[in-house]
């Protein structure tokens, strides 16, 4: 396969799994991500505070579409933002993070359908953001349903590769 | 939606006036990458990081084309200078974020040689390390792109002391 050195492509790809369905998605890169991204900031100038991908979180919307203005999810359950365990690797032409986190049933006391999902971060402007977002409405997956005796398992690899 | 890094030089030096293409390397993808894997506990307000584009190069080779795993020009002349960068960015969806980075050599700051090959290169480092900036210790420093007279990115051009040599290059972020 050729690739194409003069650009690079960021993408993300989702693993989601509960004991009777595993769906793989690809995720909506959000603008405060991009925009961190392109926080070059020069040597010697002024400092830009922000942070990696570290916490999920679930939320129930499944008819708001992801937009250029989004920066998070639309029905967010807060108790699922969680911090998550993350892990550097490299392929022959990429690199990659991967994010992974297990919910146990006890994170959905009550029955509960999952419509979006985000990755948080710590954006240019040192507020915490949704970098990136999956959703039902954007038709990139299909809603979940848990409840307390469901697990969530959530693996999200976002990839730093050449344009193939 | 996914990110498109792509990127576009300008060289400005006397009469000479040229624009180039760039070639991203590995370390280029390993800068971003370690950007977002976090790397040191779990609380996300101590997780500061930063990454830059650091310094850049010119050297004199015309005849080794850019490979994904080059680490360095192939025949530097220079000492590493930290560029001058402006930052520019736009949220809406169509457009793009961009940072436009510009290396500015004083007169003399060269030898009389033949150019045919620029590199910029990135750092990485956290805070918890290294909480003043200091370009002689960090995490991380990879050449992440490169741009060269073998790839046909620009005609090699002949350094005159006497004029200023200026490289301007921007790295464009959009969703595609």
């Amino acid at each position: 396969m050729k690739y194409k050195d003069d650009e690079i492509i960021v993408e993300g790809i989702v693993m989601i799994e509960t004991p009777y369905k595993k769906q793989r998605a690809h995720n909506t890169i959000l603008y405060p991500y991009l925009n961190l991204l392109a926080s070059v900031n020069g040597g010697g100038g002024s400092n830009i505070y922000h942070a990696p991908f570290n916490q999920f979180i679930l939320g129930t919307d499944t008819s708001t579409p992801t937009v250029a203005t989004t920066t998070g999810l639309t029905s967010p359950l807060s108790n699922t933002q969680v911090n998550i365990i993350t892990i550097l690797g490299s392929n022959a032409n990429s690199w990659y993070v991967q994010c992974s986190y297990i919910y146990t049933g006890s994170y959905f006391p009550s029955p509960v359908t999952i419509g979006e999902i985000a990755i948080l971060g710590i954006d240019n402007s040192s507020n915490v953001n949704g970098f990136t977002r999956l959703a039902v409405a954007d038709g990139t997956f299909t809603a979940v349903s848990v409840n307390s005796s469901t697990p969530l398992s959530i693996q999200w690899n976002v990839y730093f590769e050449f344009g193939a | 939606m996914k990110v498109k890094v792509s990127g576009q030089g300008y060289i400005e030096h006397g009469n000479i006036k040229r624009e180039f293409k760039n070639h991203f390397v590995t370390g280029g993808l390993q800068l971003m990458a370690l950007l977002f894997n976090y790397a040191g506990g779990t609380n996300i307000t101590y997780s500061n990081e930063y990454w830059y584009v650091s310094s850049a190069g010119v050297g004199v080779d015309t005849s080794t084309k850019t490979t994904f795993i080059m680490t360095g020009l192939v025949s530097p002349v220079s000492t590493l200078i930290n560029p001058n960068v402006t930052y520019q960015r736009n949220y809406f969806i169509g457009s793009t974020a961009s940072a436009q980075i510009t290396i500015l050599y004083p007169t003399s700051a060269l030898p009389s040689v033949t150019i045919g090959e620029i590199g910029i290169n990135g750092i990485y480092f956290l805070e918890s390390q290294y909480p003043q900036y200091n370009p002689n210790i960090y995490e991380s420093l990879n050449l992440m792109s490169r741009a060269s007279t073998a790839d046909g990115d620009f005609a090699a051009f002949a350094y005159n002391p006497a004029n200023l040599l200026q490289i301007t290059w921007t790295m464009i972020f959009s969703w595609v």
